[in-house]
């Protein structure tokens, strides 16, 4: 079998032709990825900055009901949630972009420092939608915890 | 003797790299539980489903619903336990069966994503 060491140069490890394929194929979704969760992203900041008129035309097209006046006395906090939300977004995959690019050039320039930075930068993506996510799971728990705590006097 | 063959002979795996691919795929174990949880949460709710013969659909749908969450979870946790054999054992052999795994999760989200975008676009037209 064979090992890192048998590819040691100088003490220090290389790549192999196996790695080297598997990297460009996971750089070319990488990219694709990357550049869809941009478009996330920028599609997050619009609606966050147009809720205003999102919510007048939900109240052309449903009329007044306690959600969409709900939705307009809190909308400074929707705008900074969706601002939070694109912010979150942008970063994730702003590194995933840069992953995907290093990457590339690291393998076809045989670029060491962009080879060990893209790596940098896919430990940040994955480390900054993790904190996303663990965000979210905590948000919901207080939304939840809040929610049993109104519902527990009336039942 | 081929460009490629020359680039892989010059890159090296240095000890930040080696850091960072350790990190990658603790969070990466992180998703992949997250994904078997929510798993979990939807066979719950399918085998509910199943007990009631006018909810077919809804059936069907927490299959494919299955399906779609175990995947990418099965190639997080496989590409963990990859990178953990591979750094411990010093294995190439594990490296390039840890990749591979990534690999297949950014295949299957990537192809995830344009049907997600296929959807929009069709809902845009056909409304």
């Amino acid at each position: 079998m064979p090992v890192l060491d048998d590819y040691e140069q100088n003490g220090q490890s290389v790549v192999t032709p196996g790695l080297i394929a598997t990297w460009k194929s996971i750089s070319g979704w990488a990219i694709f990825l990357a550049i869809a969760g941009l478009l996330q992203a920028c599609l997050l900041l619009a609606g966050g900055t147009r809720i205003k008129e999102i919510v007048n035309a939900m109240r052309f097209a449903y009329g007044d009901n306690d959600l969409l006046d709900s939705m307009s006395e809190s909308e400074t906090g929707i705008l900074y949630f969706f601002l939070l939300a694109a912010a979150g977004l942008a970063f994730v995959y702003i590194h995933q972009l840069l992953f995907a690019i290093r990457l590339r050039r690291g393998i076809q320039a045989a670029d060491q420092r962009a080879f060990d930075t893209s790596w940098r930068n896919l430990r940040n993506s994955f480390r900054g939608f993790g904190i996303c996510l663990i965000v979210v799971m905590v948000c919901y728990l207080i939304f939840f915890s809040m929610l049993l705590l109104f519902l527990a006097p009336s039942s | 003797m081929t460009d490629l063959q020359t680039n892989e002979q010059i890159l090296k795996i240095t000890e930040q790299t080696l850091k960072n691919w350790r990190e990658t795929s603790r969070w990466a174990l992180f998703f992949a539980v997250l994904f078997f949880l929510f798993t979990g949460i939807t066979v719950l709710f399918t085998l509910m489903f199943l007990l009631d013969p006018s909810m077919g659909s809804a059936t069907l749908t927490g299959i494919i619903f299955i399906s779609l969450l175990f995947l990418p979870g099965y190639w997080l946790a496989r590409f963990y336990k990859g990178m953990k054999n591979a750094l411990k054992n010093n294995e190439t052999a594990g490296l390039e069966s840890a990749f591979s795994n990534l690999k297949w999760f950014y295949v299957y989200s990537g192809i995830m994503t344009i049907l997600y975008f296929s959807l929009v676009f069709i809902a845009m037209i056909t409304s």
